[in-house]
């Protein structure tokens, strides 16, 4: 009886070490299944999000696509069909991202992700459908489709963009004027350069979308530029050089402009920026080529307060391709800069969210970007003015010649509403309304 | 009684057998499995460094993104960024001391209008973003992002 419980025993190691076994095994596979399942999730997240990405490029695809097409043909053609091809698994054309994973397939209709195809007319949504590995994304977007041949501008071409009303006691702008509002006071406008455009209309010198007020002043326009004046004409407008009076326009372009620039100035307030050094005002010097945070975008902040006193500020080692953008932080602006720039057509002072710029004791060069702000002005402007409201004291001139500005300044981008920038040859494409993406 | 004491030899030496197998199966699994998870880790974290750098191209702009090298044919320009540095964290380095990952974005303009050795974009042009990012001790890809952008687009 003893030698067979010594037997029963020894005889239960191999059970035991079959079950600590199995327990082991159990314990590593349910690990591993873990593990991988985790690593799934990864690769599952990392695909979604690739595939947003390339259903937003599809959207963007179309649009280049778009322009491209709409030299020819009608406009329901220059859209991509929401018809399925056979094989493909979604409607439309089909494309890819070069270099990166995945498929996408996009078409136009006139409702988000509808199957109605667009006719030229109306509102037209972008739909796609993109693939990574298994995970789908899809994007829809409003677009406004210009006519083509269009040669529409950003309002660039004006030597004053004033959104609201002007008033002003005299002096002359040496390039184009466009206002929104009414504009008392007397001024001439357009003495030296080219004429601005807006879409496919040219030749204009006055562009205005209110009423001329106030009986005995004079504004003459030269050159033989045209004034468009929506409006009522109190006092007298002379036309230099037989330039028209046209009374029918679109009175629209103005407050898109507005739209267009608002989002601008607000897209380039949040870019990354480096802090101009006012640490000794008696020696204000920046590095351009040194800000290296958006390529040859240079952007730079200062405070308001910064610009009052009478000093000199030099931009340094600026390329011919750089754009300086300067966002100056604050409600109100006395300006009491000299600036001094090899490129000073390239330079823009970004006033986000100032009300008021008196521009007094110092010219005021570069592109000034207020779309909020009232401008006082009593010393030249040279470059682009593009404010709310606009006051002129003494007979102050707005320079254009040398100073138009030719940087580039972009729209930023991401969810949301908006309207981006208008092309330059061709049907122009863009952003207009609404943007969904599942 | 020498038979009964025999098999018992025979069972030990199985189940040493046993456990040895299930052990070296087991290390190996859990060597695997920890590759899994680093793999896991490494992917989370490249997926989001690489995402935010496509945002942030975003954000900089069709028209401000920087322009490239001029490709022969003159149908398109190529802008490769500089490396950036990243430990396992996702936490941007100034060099590639510690780095445990590394971004590169690349930027193809397509089709562009050449003049006096620079180029413009139309509203015919893309510009193709992608981004790489790869682990920084073996140089392998972890992953790639791109996208498009159009002028007046999102």
């Amino acid at each position: 009886m003893k030698v067979a419980l010594k037997l029963n025993n020894k005889g239960s190691v191999l059970p035991a070490v079959l079950i600590m076994s199995a327990v082991g095994s159990a314990l590593v596979v349910g690990a591993l299944t873990t593990a991988g399942s985790h690593y799934d999730l990864s690769v599952s997240r990392a695909n979604s999000e690739a595939a947003l990405l390339i259903a937003e490029a599809a959207l963007n695809d179309e649009m280049a696509a778009i322009a491209s097409r709409s030299t020819t043909g009608t406009a329901s053609a220059w859209v991509t069909a929401p018809t399925q091809l056979s094989g493909e698994p979604y409607r439309g054309r089909k494309g890819s991202v070069t270099g990166a994973v995945g498929d996408f397939w996009v078409y136009a209709s006139t409702t988000p992700f509808g199957t109605t195809a667009w006719t030229g007319t109306g509102p037209v949504y972008l739909n796609s459908t993109a693939r990574v590995g298994g995970a789908i994304r899809k994007a829809s977007l409003e677009v406004k489709i210009t006519g083509g041949g269009s040669t529409s501008t950003d309002g660039c071409d004006f030597n004053a963009l004033v959104f609201n009303s002007a008033t002003t006691q005299g002096g002359h702008s040496e390039g184009p004027v466009a206002v929104c509002g009414t504009w008392q006071g007397p001024y001439e406008i357009c003495q030296h350069t080219t004429p601005g455009k807006v879409n496919t209309i040219g030749n204009i010198g006055l562009w205005m979308c209110g009423n001329i007020t106030k009986s005995g002043n004079v504004k003459k326009v030269f050159n033989g530029f045209d004034a468009h004046v929506s409006g009522s004409i109190a006092g007298s407008l002379q036309r230099l050089g037989n330039g028209q009076l046209i009374t029918t326009m679109d009175g629209s372009w103005v407050g898109s402009q507005f739209s267009l620039w608002l989002q601008r100035s607000e897209a380039i307030e949040v870019m990354n920026d480096q802090r101009i050094d006012c640490s000794d005002m008696n020696n204000i010097n920046v590095n351009v080529s040194g800000n290296t945070l958006n390529g040859s975008t240079r952007v730079f902040w200062v405070n308001a307060t910064d610009v009052k006193p009478l000093k000199t500020i030099n931009f340094n080692n600026m390329a011919a391709t750089d754009t300086v953008i300067v966002n100056v932080i604050g409600p109100t602006v006395d300006w009491g800069w000299t600036v001094n720039a090899p490129y000073k057509n390239r330079i823009c002072w970004n006033f986000v969210c100032t009300d008021t710029i008196t521009v007094k004791n110092r010219a005021f060069t570069g592109m000034m970007l207020a779309v909020h702000a009232q401008v006082k002005q009593y010393n030249n402007i040279q470059g682009n003015m593009i404010c709310n409201n606009w006051q002129n004291f003494g007979a102050p001139e707005l320079h254009f010649t040398g100073f138009k500005f030719a940087g580039s300044i972009g729209t930023g981008s991401g969810g949301g509403s908006g309207s981006g920038a208008s092309g330059a040859a061709g049907t122009s494409v863009t952003f207009e309304g609404s943007y969904n993406a599942s | 009684m020498n038979k009964l004491r025999g098999v018992t030899l025979v069972e030990l030496m199985i189940s040493s057998i046993i456990i040895v197998m299930v052990l070296i199966v087991g290390a190996n699994s859990w060597v695997y499995g920890m590759k899994l998870s680093v793999a896991q880790y490494k992917t989370s974290i490249a997926a989001q460094i690489c995402r935010s750098d496509i945002e942030r191209a975003k954000v900089v702009g069709f028209a401000n993104l920087p322009l490239g090298t001029i490709q022969s044919g003159n149908g398109s320009a190529i802008y490769n960024g500089s490396v950036e540095y990243y430990d396992k964290n996702g936490v941007a380095l100034g060099n590639s001391t510690g780095a445990s990952l590394t971004l590169q974005r690349k930027v193809v303009d397509s089709p562009i209008t050449v003049a006096n050795g620079s180029y413009t974009l139309s509203n015919l042009s893309t510009r193709t973003i992608t981004t790489t990012v790869k682990d920084a001790n073996n140089n392998t890809v972890i992953l790639v992002m791109g996208t498009e952008l159009a002028k007046g687009g999102m």
